[in-house]
């Protein structure tokens, strides 16, 4: 059950994975494109609350410009009348009510001689009622001051930077003047009207889109005259702050706002994340409408928060849902694995879960089944088979037993000659064997390796030894006792099995030897004084392949204390883990090497020691047969 | 009650006698307030004056008036003035007998801010300056004339506005003012722009007080005292920087004069590097060196800015 819960969970949570990025991919895309939407929307917004109000101030502006356009012609016309002068500023501060003073700057001792400051200059007092007079002294040395001088020299009209009203009122204000000239083109002097700016920035704090955005506007020299901050009011200028941090980028910012174009600045500082939205006014001045992000995008991030707590929700509906679903689906799995785990402990008969769908778990439950029936039918096949191998493995042992019991386990002494042989069969039973008897002071001895291995070599082996006994027990030379066996063997041959032999008759007393090699090893003799030869014999074919061949004996005589060494290719043939051979060089050195007076049984046994060492653990492939004749 | 009342009206007459004491002097300096001059705001604020029995009144000229500080003394509405040695000189030429009685500063802070590249005092040929009416640009002038430069210079009261509308082609600025207001006006001021006088052999210091012969005679010892004052007031600028500037913002806040912090701290940072000797960065309130004294007297008698030669016993005490 804890398998069906994880898996079903951990299905769940891949399927709550996969859908939590598409939502959040679905979601971030929205956010970006309302964000986009809602950033445009505010530049689109607030560049036409801008122009408006632009449009709004400087139609303000325009209609000053031509009320004093419209009284300067009057001027000339009463230079010499100040009283006619004083009404003409005073006409003009009536005709707009923007206006709050006004004032004729005529240039020094132009008007008269004697004068050098001459400056009709119409106000509004505290009661509002206008009031006159003339300006001009040391310390109102007005054809120094920026109104007066700067329109002159540049020779149009000009709206001064704002400043503080002279009257002590705290009143900012800014003044359109406008450079007049004697009809001989020299100048006259200089008609100005102040206005109060206080309408202006009210105008542009009304410009506000926002809860917290607000409007500032700087003049030609960059000074502050309408800023959220009062306290900055003609005292900084745009760049003061960034100056006072040393801000090089917001200046290069603000140097692009105040170069009269329009544009959009954003600010992307730890304090403030927002814009500026910019643009001139037609006298210079500029204005920057600043709004924050958090501001501009609030109902953007409302919606988008509103999205994201709804996909949260969905995801985790989803999540639940998911997981009941699955489970019911997945128990039936968890049940076939219960059945699994069952046959896999052995239980073949467990139950495995109907399931009556054709999907995967009903092809699941065929499987399962078909596995579970094949198993039954395999294990059945493996007891048959199981019990039969046993039989034919006991069998084996029993042939084993009687093959080993065919060959001579005694090993009398014979007047002085010392015979001992050995047979290690590679296999239960082997093709391999040796035997030897003595008749009337003749010693027959017999060395074989019946081709093939197993149960049939081992028949033939049984076969050989039979012959050997019976024909060479009739007293025939050693070549005649081959030739029968070889003719016994051709006669219904039909598996074409033949046997190498090597078939001695030595006799005890004169140490004559006859002998004849049919195909097999030569064999080693080893003289007296130790040194080992090998007795190359004449070539004659296996017993078993050709009927009638003529197999030739030879005979030597042997000195006492020579050992005569016959044995099966097993022992040449033995191969170590690199597949290298025993070898006729090795055992002739081993011969060599052993003590003459040596027993054969010692010997053997140490031969078999040598092959062992040679060997080490790689496994038997050939039976082995030796068997030493010490004279 | 009575030892009380007795106490109490000996009490009175000792804080009395102690302002009577002190002896009253108005300064006016060269202009409304600001860092220019906030060695002496402080020493008043810190009561160095009183330290040294001086009831001081510091009085401002007016903001649109051409009236040069140092016509005031000479009509007594002053005691003593902030004013430059050119000043001075030429006051004297008029027959106001002034005398330089502590050198404050020790170099020049006019500068010629151009709209075109400078490059030496030659490249202001040809060009519309503005100078302000009230004096302190006679430098320039010299220097040009010196060159042979063809130059309208252009007098206006203040500020920058006439230079950044474009009417003229540069401006005289001091280094420690309207340099700054220029900078906060366009954000930064290309160097290229800028010729610094004290670069083209007219290193001349300026601010130094002065009062007259008259008033000298009859006060020597509180002016000495005064000085001392002031110098202490300076001394304790350079030290507190940012409390000075606080006592300055409150002065200008007083008069009602528009500012700024960064301003007026920019501003005291440029007095007190005009405070040090250039060369051993020290600074003594060294009178001004003989030898330059005698250049400027000959370069004010060529360019007729004086008219008789004032020696160095006269100008200074």
């Amino acid at each position: 059950m804890n398998a069906s819960r994880s898996f079903s969970k951990r299905l769940s949570l891949n399927i709550i994975g996969t859908t939590a990025v598409l939502f959040m991919a679905a979601i971030l895309t929205l956010g970006v494109v309302s964000y986009s939407m809602a950033y445009n929307s505010a530049i689109k917004e607030t560049s036409a609350a801008m122009k408006s109000n632009f449009l709004e101030i400087e139609k303000v502006l325009g209609e000053v410009e031509a009320v004093t356009n419209s009284n300067a012609w009057l001027v000339e016309k009463f230079c010499e009348n100040d009283t006619a002068l004083l009404d003409v500023v005073s006409n003009l501060i009536l005709s707009d009510s923007n206006i709050v003073s006004c004032a004729i700057g005529f240039e020094p001792y132009s008007v008269y001689p004697d004068k050098m400051y001459y400056c009709p200059f119409a106000y509004f007092d505290e009661e509002g009622k206008v009031r006159t007079r003339m300006m001009g002294s040391d310390d109102y040395d007005y054809p120094l001051m920026d109104w007066y001088i700067i329109p002159a020299m540049l020779g149009h009209e000009y709206w001064s930077e704002p400043s503080l009203d002279s009257d002590g009122s705290g009143r900012l204000i800014t003044s359109f003047s406008k450079p007049l000239y004697w009809n001989d083109g020299r100048l006259m002097g200089v008609i100005k009207a102040d206005i109060d700016l206080q309408w202006l920035t009210d105008k542009i704090q009304s410009i506000k889109p926002y809860e917290n955005s607000y409007t500032i506007l700087a003049g030609r020299n960059g000074s502050y005259i309408s800023h959220i901050d009062k306290s900055k009011i003609l005292s900084e200028t745009v760049y003061t702050g960034s100056l006072g941090v040393g801000d090089e980028k917001a200046i290069a910012s603000i140097r692009q706002m105040m170069s009269g174009q329009t544009g959009v600045i954003r600010i992307n500082r730890p304090e403030y994340k927002g814009f500026f939205i910019y643009g001139p006014l037609t006298n210079g001045w500029t204005a920057a409408l600043v709004c924050s992000y958090k501001d501009v995008f609030s109902k953007a991030t409302r919606m988008n928060r509103i999205s994201f707590l709804v996909a949260i929700l969905g995801l985790i509906l989803l999540y639940l849902t998911n997981k009941r679903i699955i489970g019911r689906h997945v128990q039936p799995i968890t049940e076939f694995a219960y059945s699994a785990l069952n046959i896999s402990q052995g239980n073949f008969k467990a139950r495995i879960p109907e399931v009556k769908s054709d999907d995967e778990l009903g092809r699941l439950h065929d499987s399962l089944d078909y596995m579970e029936r094949s198993i039954n039918e395999y294990i059945r096949e493996l007891r048959t088979t199981t019990a039969s191998n046993e039989r034919y493995e006991s069998e084996l042992n029993v042939a084993s037993a009687i093959q080993m019991q065919m060959l001579p386990k005694d090993y009398p002494k014979f007047d002085g000659v010392d015979l001992h042989a050995q047979l290690h069969p590679a296999k239960e039973v082997g093709g391999d064997l040796y035997d030897f008897f003595v008749k009337d002071r003749l010693l027959y001895f017999v060395v074989g390796d019946v081709s093939g291995k197993g149960v049939p070599a081992a028949l033939y082996m049984a076969i050989t030894r039979s012959a050997f006994r019976f024909i060479a027990g009739l007293g025939l030379p050693v070549d005649g006792v081959v030739a029968r066996i070889n003719n016994s063997f051709c006669d219904g041959n039909d598996s074409g099995m033949f046997v190498t032999m090597f078939v001695g008759c030595l006799n005890i007393d004169t140490l004559e030897l006859n002998y004849c090699n049919a195909g097999h090893n030569p064999i080693l003799i080893v003289s007296p004084n130790g040194k080992p030869s090998y007795l190359h014999a004449k070539p004659n074919l296996a017993a078993g392949l050709f009927e009638d061949f003529p197999y030739q004996g030879e005979s030597m005589t042997l000195e006492r204390g020579t050992r005569l060494f016959i044995y099966t290719d097993g022992v040449t043939e033995a191969e170590n883990h690199i597949n290298e051979m025993y070898g006729e060089r090795r055992l002739e050195e081993f011969a060599g090497k052993e003590d003459v007076n040596e027993s054969s049984e010692q010997f053997l046994e140490n031969l078999r020691l040598s092959i062992k060492d040679f060997v080490k653990d790689n496994p038997q492939n050939d039976d082995i047969t030796v068997m030493s004749i010490k004279l | 009650m009575k030892a009380g009342g007795f106490l109490t009206m000996a009490m009175a007459l000792c804080m009395a006698v102690s302002v009577k004491a002190q002896e009253k002097m108005t300064l006016m300096p060269a202009w409304m307030p600001q860092s220019q001059f906030a060695g002496y705001y402080v020493a008043l604020e810190k009561g160095f004056y009183a330290d040294e029995n001086i009831d001081l009144t510091i009085e401002h000229m007016g903001v649109n008036s051409s009236k040069p500080g140092i016509e005031r003394i000479g009509s007594g509405e002053v005691d003593i003035i902030i004013s430059h040695p050119i000043q001075a000189l030429m006051a004297r030429d008029y027959g106001l007998k002034v005398k330089n009685v502590l050198q404050v500063t020790q170099n020049t802070g006019i500068m010629i801010v151009s709209h075109k590249k400078l490059d030496g005092p030659q490249s202001l040929n040809g060009q519309s300056i503005g100078r302000w009416k009230s004096g302190f640009s006679e430098i320039c002038e010299i220097c040009c004339l010196n060159n042979n430069l063809d130059v309208k210079w252009v007098p206006f009261l203040n500020g920058i506005n006439l230079f950044m509308s474009g009417a003229i082609d540069a401006t005289v600025v001091m280094k420690y003012n309207e340099y700054y207001s220029l900078v906060e006006a366009m954000g930064s001021i290309d160097p290229e722009n800028v010729l610094w006088f004290a670069d083209c052999g007219y290193d001349i210091p300026e601010d130094g007080l002065y009062v007259t012969e008259e008033y000298l005679a009859g006060h020597r010892d509180l002016v000495e005292r005064f000085c001392r004052a002031s110098m202490k007031g300076w001394n304790y600028c350079v030290e507190h920087k940012e409390e000075c500037v606080d006592i300055v913002m409150d002065y200008m806040e007083k008069v009602g004069v528009k500012t700024n912090r960064y301003h007026q701290t920019v501003m005291l940072d440029g007095m007190i590097e005009l405070l040090r000797n250039r060369e051993t960065g020290r600074i003594d309130y060294a009178s001004i060196p003989q030898d330059k004294y005698d250049k400027l007297v000959r370069d004010l008698l060529k360019a007729h800015y004086i008219e008789t030669p004032v020696s160095y016993s006269e100008f200074s005490k």
